[in-house]
């Protein structure tokens, strides 16, 4: 051993604990390996553009006093450009982290992780990180697809964004503990598309992405699986923020907003607790590097 | 940390299996002391790796207990990662990220191995120059060579400079010369920096080389421990006397060799170069040695008298085939 390496072997420098950096660290990493996957980025920005000509086409066929009764105006294409560009973001954040976490038992990096000093929480945050700013490009990037390509007539006031960007945190923090909880269900079971598929699904489905909820008051249980859909209400914000205009001065939105804070204290938590579950019965099987 | 850096206590551990549970690590105690170097060699499958990694806390024991560097692996494990470093050297580098270079899977490491920023900045340069990877650290990963990720690996378990080192097979993979480096490496860490080493390889070459003291695990159990010459022991009732002879009229030695008292039997007798090599298990190694010397004295110029060690090659196969059949 050289001399030099040796000198910086013999300090006694104490560790820096802070779970802010350890976040940082994983967020870091995994935004830098993901920027490598160039082909891939260049795909889905062309995917997207193709999905948003899909719905302007199909708006020119719906009547606009079918989507005015929703009471979100009265162009399908802003009302559907928000369902499902939200919902995308949605699914890609959720999907991220299980799917990052597939990537790292299959690759073998998961021991190391899990036989570091860092915080299992720490290392969800920041993959989940990774995956809120990666889906702002594309959420972002569809959005203004549809206004300033197809025309899609959105509100984009300082105060109608500021309400949505508020909503969209809520509606992340709402719904992160569920993508944990998948990954949870990955550590297990080593795989979980199809659960994030019918995730994402279910949230387009009941939440109304595509069509007015209206819709389903005829289907009771279905109205009722609605209501019990956190995404329900973060779209319920966003469309009256963006497509009205609405503001944090509507009761509307609070009260969206009170139900996505609730979700958010509840489904963290559980999320977190879930993971754990999962984490000890791999130590326990001895299959923390088996896909 | 107390005496002993790494403790196990009647540590097991059984996977479900389809008829009867599977005992990858069966009431296992070990004591390796704090600054020791300290070889686990075992035929694939004897439950190294399962041992390895519930001391890094990957796995949970089913019963017994463990302390590494004091604490314990179930109920402290948060304390034991920060204490461990940990190789997994035959996964021949699948452990990093191969989209991220050198440099980068180091900064990294550095991030969730709680390194502050500014000392893994010039740890880092100073690994990179160490191992060789200097010219190539911003390529990424997957173009490098088995050897060279492997080197990354060793890298990145140094990077927060723990005071227990865990090294599963640290040397597979790599070219000669970066072996006999790193072998290097490993006995300085040990001797300048009073690292604990647990030490697993298939080189059993290299655990002979650097390990004070080894334990022999088959079959989950530890079947054998001490140092070179306690294992010796146990497979070698008699001791083995090498006697070099000068001239190649060595039959009459061995005659003479033979005939004494404390000699059990010649095992060689044959022409080496322009020498003569005998080798005699004898039941008395300390009155053995004089004695011969004294018979031939006189007749025929002895070169050395020494006692012959068994290698641990030939330790390790002796008692795991004897554990195997017995």
């Amino acid at each position: 051993m050289d001399n030099q390496l040796i000198t910086y072997f013999q300090d006694n420098v104490a560790p820096d604990k802070s779970e802010v950096r350890q976040t940082w660290g994983i967020f870091w990493g995994q935004l830098k390996i993901f920027m490598t996957y160039r082909t891939w980025v260049v795909t889905d920005t062309f995917n997207t553009i193709v999905s948003i000509a899909i719905y302007y086409f199909l708006s020119l066929q719906v009547q606009p006093s079918q989507i005015a009764a929703s009471g979100y105006g009265t162009s399908y294409l802003a009302f559907s450009l928000i369902g499902i560009a939200f919902a995308n973001y949605l699914w890609f954040c959720i999907n991220r982290i299980s799917h990052s976490m597939q990537s790292e038992i299959r690759e073998g990096t998961f021991e190391t992780i899990a036989s570091s000093p860092i915080r299992m929480r720490s290392y969800l945050f920041g993959q989940a990180a990774r995956g809120f700013l990666v889906g702002l490009y594309y959420m972002v990037g569809a959005l203004a697809v549809g206004v300033y390509g197809f025309n899609a007539p959105l509100h984009f006031e300082p105060a109608a964004l500021l309400t949505s960007s508020l909503v969209l945190v809520f509606m992340v923090l709402s719904h992160l503990g569920l993508g944990i909880f998948i990954a949870g269900i990955v550590l297990v079971y080593k795989q979980a598309d199809p659960v994030t598929f019918m995730v994402s699904l279910f949230m387009e489905f009941f939440a109304g992405a595509l069509f007015p909820l209206q819709l389903l008051s005829n289907y009771p249980p279905l109205a009722i699986a609605s209501e019990l859909m956190p995404y329900t209400y973060a779209l319920d914000a966003l469309r009256k923020s963006l497509i009205q205009g609405a503001t944090l001065a509507s009761q509307d939105i609070l009260f969206d907003l009170a139900v996505l804070v609730v979700y958010a204290v509840i489904l963290l938590p559980l999320g977190l607790w879930s993971f754990n579950v999962g984490y000890d019965r791999i130590r326990t099987e001895g299959t923390t590097s088996s896909y | 940390m107390n005496d002993h850096s790494i403790e196990t206590i009647g540590i097991t551990k059984e996977y479900p299996g389809k008829e009867k549970p599977l005992v990858a690590v069966d009431h296992t105690d070990l004591l390796i002391r704090s600054g020791e170097l300290f070889g686990l060699l075992g035929p694939n499958g004897a439950g190294k790796t399962t041992l390895i990694k519930m001391l890094c806390t990957l796995i949970l024991p089913t019963e017994g207990t463990a302390k590494v560097g004091g604490y314990d692996i179930v109920k402290e494990a948060a304390k034991v990662r920060e204490t461990i470093g940990w190789l997994h050297g035959e996964t021949g580098g699948r452990a990093l990220y191969w989209r991220l270079s050198a440099r980068d899977n180091l900064r990294f490491y550095a991030y969730i191995q709680n390194v502050p920023s500014d000392v893994a900045r010039k740890r880092i340069e100073a690994l990179l120059e160490f191992f060789d990877l200097k010219r190539e650290a911003d390529s990424l990963v997957k173009d490098y060579s088995t050897g060279m990720k492997v080197r990354v690996m060793l890298a990145r378990t140094l990077l927060p400079n723990p005071p227990i080192l865990l090294l599963d097979e640290p040397t597979v993979g790599l070219d000669a010369q970066t072996a006999i480096e790193t072998r290097k490496l490993i006995q300085t860490l040990n001797r300048e920096l009073h690292k604990t080493i647990l030490l697993t390889s298939h080189n059993l070459y290299e655990v002979e080389k650097l390990c004070e003291r080894v334990a022999i695990i088959n079959t989950g159990k530890i079947v054998a421990l001490g140092t070179m010459d306690q294992l010796a022991h146990l497979i070698h009732e008699a001791k083995t006397v090498e006697v070099r002879l000068e001239g190649t009229d060595g039959e009459a030695a061995t005659q003479i060799i033979q005939q004494l008292d404390l000699i059990r039997r010649v095992v060689i007798s044959e022409r080496s170069g322009d020498g003569w090599i005998i080798r005699a298990e004898v039941s008395d190694l300390d009155s053995a040695i004089p004695r011969i010397a004294n018979a031939l004295a006189g007749n025929f110029r002895i070169r050395g008298i020494s006692e012959i060690r068994p290698h641990l090659e030939e330790i390790f196969v002796k008692i795991t085939e004897g554990n195997n059949h017995g």
